[in-house]
């Protein structure tokens, strides 16, 4: 601190401000300021040197008497604290005392840099002066931090940096992690500061010394980085212009921020004994306290309670220039309610829904009295069904209907048992709510609410069609059949497996012969049909059923459907470069098979096919010559969504040609696009390593989702819509709640790039297929989080994959034993199931919960380069 | 000339010498160092872009056509990447005279033109040719979260494929934890030291190491701390290693050796342990590495064998009296595989798989007399015709002028049962009936052993004559050992 005061010195000598013809001692003081710098710094050969410049020039000067009189002037009286300073060896090896035998360029841009700074300083200083010269002195004083913190060389932003380090470092555990935070857009903004003034070389080292740490939790950036070695780069990267005109975010607790504070203001206790040691400490200190007050913005808690990973990561960051509005992403994330409920449907679908299962099970049919009886109690649950329809007077029919249907709604909060046992029913009427049950799982949580009907996309038109029904009818039914995964401590359906984890079954279909040429596997709703884009640009699609493809085609002579023999496979061709995404249409939903597949492809088009006649229906331009990397149909079909390296998501409608929203605001490529199972919003996750929530109509961002350290490549969304699941580069897999829009946890375990996310069918368990050969699956409810000690061996034992390594362990040594720890992953991953050599493209739940998986295979030659 | 201002991966070099390759005026000083900076950040942002081509390809390598593609959508004129049936490139370095005083190198790449009629003329590769197209196949991978052990999934060992397989002489152990900290680093130092990690001259650190964990082994008393261990260790690491070059099985058979000559230790326990991977020394073929290593100094299969038998010899002497079942059951293992009939060998006609049978008369000749007599003796010297013709067989090249190791076995073997040769006496002996009696083989080995051949011929005749009185003595040393 008190060393620093030297060049200020400067300033408040009164000498050169006496004269008052400012312009005319410009040059004079310019010399003075730099030697006086010099000289305190201990610069000695870099002085001479500079003395003697000066005398060289001194000789074509108009003034030469002044230039003399200045260089006899700044030696003078040398001050204490700069002979101390002198005879303390300087830390760094950047030191310009040993570069100034020769001068390098290094030593150019610092002496430039020098100038530069004075010049702009006595500049300033002048202005301030001629502005108002009586009190001067307050004047000097208000200055003084700015100009300090200008008046720093190289290797004291380097020095500054490090002492943070050490200071972090040596600091106390609780505060580790959110003060460790800070130190990356402190690395970040030392860096460019070194490349904007010219130290190329000490930024170099700087960075190849420091990048390290940092590469793990920013990835991109550093890579970023490292590719920046002029000012000129600095300029053209969009990362560094962002850096320098945004302010990073840090979250910090009270506590944490007032001990930056205090370490900052030099009050804290190390600060004495550093200051003798090391003479710099104060201007490295400077630095620091430059970077944080200008470049970065500290959001304080109120409260002084640690923060935990998981907030550090979703909380900081480039936040403002992410977000459309200049308000904290808490603020943001909360100022819009969703609606997140079940699409509605209509009264009469329903009824004709009822009708038609309970004529298929006659045996089961049931009477109107129990449900009489009970309808009332279950009519009190309007918001599910909008517009008041006059379900509670209808007839006798539709009673039953009303049962059927939204007797789950009144049993949203675990009513049901009491419910149950008032109702005077009989053994069979707990047998049929049982059987329902599944099927209004679904609608179970009251806080959600749900669209209107004229809000979803499309609107649910007034008169179904035979699809629809057939569609919901079949969803009941496998909502019926459909297997309960996951821990099921109050499933308590069948007695036996109360404490019992039922994970899924895996069927994986393993592509051969392809190379890994594969990008992207589809499967059907239906499971009927399988498609797979290729980097070849086709398109391949199989029947899983054994059943050959049969191609429709209408006979221009009396008009008449035909089909042909049929083919074992089909190949689609249109594309001119790789299909990265296929998606085919929900209409049908599992009832039959889809009538048409979208694919989105390098070549910027999206195409519509037709799996009736095997042949490209619509092409779709919008996103010019930049790749579409994913397509997605609505959950009620007509729309898609799209997602493309233009940075941009956009909805179509299949009957234009030209989209109809374009959803703007992602920093990088828009790598996956997901619909909400409500239509009403989509989410989109970006190379940027954020995820975002969009409305679809409005085409606003409702949620930022930040966290991921690296691109996000797949999501997903929870059939329950209440859960997102986002992952990617990171091999890391994030949760969020959509409603409150906090993250609920990350779910360690792949060890490389996840491709594929898939809610099951009850919401309860997600699995994901990764790179990395393995398919993973994960508990959803429960709360995860590092994993402390081994403490369900029976599980692990039961699952394969993690504990095998227990059950090879039974020899006690051996070559090749070294690793007897897990590998490590968060509590909540259920089981790994590795494959031979299939890198998964694709998860994929049944609505029944059976889980397919695809990939393709790769053979042992290739397998330096293809399995990591 | 002032030093690089940027020290990034691109060399300015590079620049220099493309430079000076085109028509240009020579680059002003420290141009090329500003140029290759600005190279290495375009090459930085197509590789950027590359790459999200490869994420979006749902890969884990970048392709030269994602490469393309970055190119293609940066706006920039792709490099026309032929499609991959082709060879991929290889660079090629080229030595080029300099100005400094070493020469450099620089890499290109042939571009050679391709011309489009040959170019879809020439055969499809190997893997495409054959192929139906794409296939698929379905398989359980998981049912109710259990993995079923089918062929299409991965086997438990391969699961830990991630993880790195042992080499098979890097035998790097882990002694348990449960053991205290000194034996642990008694057990790390010790075998650590037995198996140095190269082959190793007679005066090299290494093997003075090795020496002096041989001594401790066979002379300290705390080996008993981690005996369970080291017992294990070498039980493993000799399964391990019996494709691994000889050198490496020899030190392993030193270090047995060294630990059954220990007297401070209560091996009983852990015989059973030992002589498995002896007997897999004995009687594996084939041993060692194939094909066998010139190197001088690795001893032949033929010597492991006999190392291997010498100290199952001491082995079943030292145990032999406590367990009964012991050397019976030695006998019967090996005269079992002695008599079996020759197989196939596994590394082509011209390595006869000789081995079992050279062992198992190594390690009988090493369980004493009555274990020779019984076995390879036979009747009257009826089993030796027998060897004989094996050796015969498997030898067909000639076999009498080469030394033929299972003949040589043999010898050694009747070296057990004959008289000790008296020092004064000229051994004068029919090679002829050797040849009519046991075989023309063994009559061509025992040229220069008169001795011997006298002795079993002797032995024979006096058998023949039904004088049972070798056996007598036979049956009494075996009880005396």
């Amino acid at each position: 601190m008190a060393d620093s005061s030297a060049p200020v010195a400067g300033p408040s000598n009164p000498g050169p401000f006496t004269s008052t013809s400012v312009s005319r001692t410009d040059a004079n003081l310019l010399h003075q300021f730099v030697m006086d710098y010099l000289q305190s710094h201990g610069f000695d050969k870099a002085l001479a040197l500079f003395e003697q410049g000066i005398k060289d020039q001194s000789g074509d000067k108009t003034n030469g008497e002044e230039g003399k009189e200045a260089i006899f002037r700044a030696p003078g009286p040398l001050p204490l604290e700069s002979n101390v300073k002198r005879n303390i060896p300087q830390a760094q090896a950047m030191s310009a005392s040993t570069l100034s035998n020769n001068i390098t360029p290094e030593f150019e841009a610092q002496a430039k840099y020098i100038i530069e700074q004075l010049q702009a300083k006595v500049q300033a200083s002048n202005a301030d002066k001629e502005q108002d010269g009586t009190d001067d002195q307050n004047k000097e004083l208000k200055d003084q931090p700015t100009n300090q913190e200008s008046l720093l060389d190289p290797s004291d932003r380097v020095e500054g940096y490090k002492s943070f380090r050490r200071w972090v470092d040596g600091g106390l555990d609780l505060w580790k992690p959110e003060l460790d935070n800070l130190s990356f857009p402190l690395f970040v903004h030392t860096f460019l500061e070194l490349i904007n003034f010219g130290f190329l070389k000490t930024a170099r080292e700087f960075f190849e010394r420091h990048s390290t740490r940092h590469r793990p939790f920013h990835p991109q950036d550093i890579s970023a980085l490292s590719s920046i070695s002029t000012k000129e780069h600095v300029k053209a990267n969009p990362f560094c212009q962002r850096m320098i005109s945004d302010r990073y975010v840090i979250p910090l607790s009270r506590n944490a921020n007032d001990l930056l504070i205090q370490w900052l203001s030099g009050a804290g206790l190390d600060e004495d004994w550093e200051a003798g040691l090391h003479s710099a400490a104060g201007r490295a200190k400077e630095a620091i306290k430059g970077i944080v007050f200008s470049d970065i913005s500290i959001s304080v808690t109120s409260n002084s309670i640690p923060l935990d990973k998981i907030t550090i990561a979703t909380r900081s960051g480039l936040i403002a220039s992410a977000l459309p509005s200049a308000m904290p992403i808490d603020a943001f994330n909360t100022a819009t309610n969703l609606k997140l409920g079940p699409p509605p449907m209509t009264d009469k679908l329903k009824e004709q829904v009822v009708r038609t299962l309970q004529d298929e099970e006659p045996s089961q049919q049931q009477q109107p009295q129990p449900n009489g009886a009970a309808s009332p109690s279950k009519q009190p649950s309007p918001s599910q069904i909008p517009n008041g329809h006059p379900n509670g007077t209808a007839n006798g029919a539709d009673a039953n209907g009303d049962v059927e249907m939204t007797s789950p709604t009144g049993e949203q909060s675990g009513q049901d048992n009491p419910e149950t046992s008032n109702t005077p029913a009989s053994i069979t009427v707990n047998v049929s709510e049982l059987k329902i049950e599944p099927e209004l799982e679904m609608n179970k949580d009251p806080d959600l609410v749900s669209p209107e009907e004229n809000e979803t996309l499309p609107p649910i038109p007034a008169v179904f069609r035979i699809p629809d029904l057939k569609r919901e009818v079949e969803a009941i039914r496998d909502k019926r059949k459909m297997i309960r995964l996951g821990p099921q401590q109050n499933g308590d359906v069948k007695v036996g497996n109360s404490s019992n984890t039922v994970l899924p079954s895996v069927v994986a279909f393993t592509l051969f012969d392809h190379g890994e040429s594969a990008s992207s596997v589809e499967f059907s709703k239906d499971s009927s049909l399988m498609a797979v884009g290729s980097s070849e640009s086709c398109i391949r699609l199989w029947s899983l059923k054994g059943e050959k493809l049969k191609k429709k085609s209408i006979d221009p002579s009396d008009g008449s459907l035909t089909e042909d023999e049929g083919q074992p496979f089909r190949k689609l061709i249109g594309h001119s470069g790789p299909v990265y995404s296929l998606s085919f249409d929900p209409l049908y939903g599992s009832s039959s098979p889809p009538s048409t597949l979208l694919s989105s492809s390098q070549d910027g088009t999206v195409r519509l096919w037709s799996t009736d006649t095997y042949s490209n229906l619509v092409v779709y331009r919008g996103h010019g010559k930049d790749p579409v990397w994913d397509v997605e149909w609505g959950p009620m079909g007509v729309y898609f969504a799209t997602a493309s390296r233009d940075r941009t998501a956009r909805l179509w409608s299949s009957d234009r040609v030209t989209p109809l929203r374009m959803y703007t605001g992602h920093l990088s490529d828009v790598n996956c696009v997901r619909f909400h199972p409500n239509s009403l919003y989509l989410a989109t996750g970006s190379n940027d390593s954020s995820c975002r929530l969009w409305d679809v109509q409005r085409g606003a961002c409702v949620r930022l989702f930040m966290g991921h350290t690296d691109a996000v490549t797949t999501m997903a969304i929870s059939p329950d819509g209440k859960l997102l699941a986002s992952a990617g580069l990171d091999s890391s897999i994030w949760l969020w709640d959509l409603g409150s829009s906090r993250p609920i946890k990350r779910m360690d375990g792949h060890k490389s790039t996840i491709q594929s996310l898939s809610f099951s069918a009850d919401s309860a368990v997600l699995v994901s297929g990764g790179l990395d050969s393995t398919v993973r699956c994960w508990d959803v409810k429960s709360s995860g989080g590092e994993k402390a000690q081994v403490n369900e061996p029976t599980l692990r034992t039961g699952t394969g994959g993690v504990g095998t390594d227990e059950v090879q362990g039974s020899l006690p040594m051996g070559p090749g034993r070294g690793n007897w720890e897990d590998e490590p992953h968060t509590t909540d991953l259920l089981a790994t199931w590795p494959t031979k050599r299939t890198p998964i493209l694709k998860t994929h739940y049944t609505p029944r919960n059976l889980c397919m998986v695809a990939g393709s295979f790769v053979p042992p030659s290739n397998a330096s380069k293809g399995v990591q | 000339m002032p030093p690089p201002q940027t020290t990034g991966i691109y060399p300015s070099d590079s620049i220099t010498e493309v430079a000076q390759s085109l028509p240009l005026d020579p680059l002003g000083a420290g141009s090329a160092d500003l140029l290759a900076g600005d190279v290495e950040y375009r090459l930085h942002l197509i590789i950027q872009e590359a790459k999200k081509f490869m994420v979006n390809g749902k890969r884990g390598t970048l392709m030269p056509e994602d490469v393309e593609y970055a190119m293609d959508a940066l706006n920039v004129e792709p490099i026309l990447i032929p499609p991959r049936p082709l060879p991929l490139p290889q660079f090629q370095a080229l030595t080029i005279p300099s100005s400094s005083s070493h020469p450099q190198q620089i890499y290109h790449l042939p571009d050679d033109e391709i011309d489009f009629a040959t170019y879809l003329k020439q055969p499809l590769p190997a893997g495409v040719a054959n192929s139906s197209g794409v296939k698929w196949k379905a398989h359980w991978l998981a049912v109710e979260g259990v993995q079923p052990a089918i062929k299409e999934n991965p086997n438990p060992t391969q699961r830990g494929a991630s993880r790195p397989q042992p080499s098979s002489t890097s035998l790097r152990p882990q002694a348990r934890t449960q053991l205290p900290q000194e034996l642990q680093l008694y057990f790390t130092r010790l075998t650590t030291a037995l198996v140095p990690p190269s082959p190793t001259g007679p005066e090299t650190e290494p093997e003075r190491h090795r020496l002096a964990a041989l001594t401790s082994l066979r002379t300290d008393v705390a080996v008993a701390g981690i005996l369970v261990y080291v017992v294990k260790w070498l039980g493993e690491s000799i399964q391990k290693c019996l494709m691994a070059p000889t050198g490496t099985i020899g030190q392993l058979v030193d270090a047995v050796e060294a630990l059954v000559g220990n007297e401070g230790v209560f091996l009983e326990p852990y015989v059973h342990i030992l002589l498995p991977p002896l007997m897999s020394i004995i009687l594996t073929v084939p041993l060692g590495p194939h094909p066998s290593s010139s190197s001088s100094n690795q001893p032949s299969p033929y010597d492991l064998r006999l190392h291997a038998s010498q100290v199952l010899g001491k082995v079943a002497e030292k145990y032999g009296r406590s367990y009964p079942g012991l050397v019976p059951r030695l006998i019967s293992t090996l005269s079992k595989s002695l008599n079996s009939p020759p197989f196939p060998s596994p590394l082509g006609a011209s390595n006869p798989p000789s081995g079992r049978y050279e062992g198992s008369l190594l390690a009988l000749s090493c369980l004493g007399k009555q274990a020779v007599k019984s076995t390879v003796w036979g009747k009257a010297g009826e089993n030796i015709s027998r060897i004989d013709d094996l050796a015969g067989r498997l030898y067909t090249d000639g076999g009498g002028k080469k030394r033929n190791p299972l003949i040589r076995a043999l010898i050694k073997c009747l070296s057990v049962i004959i008289n000790p040769k008296p020092v004064d006496i000229t051994p004068q002996a029919n090679l002829d009936d050797v040849s009519e009696a046991f075989g023309p083989n063994l009559a061509n080995m025992l040229n220069k052993k008169l001795w011997t051949a006298s002795e079993i011929l002797r032995l024979r005749r006096e058998e023949l004559e039904g004088e049972g009185e070798g056996g007598g003595v036979d049956g009494m040393e075996v009880d005396q050992a």
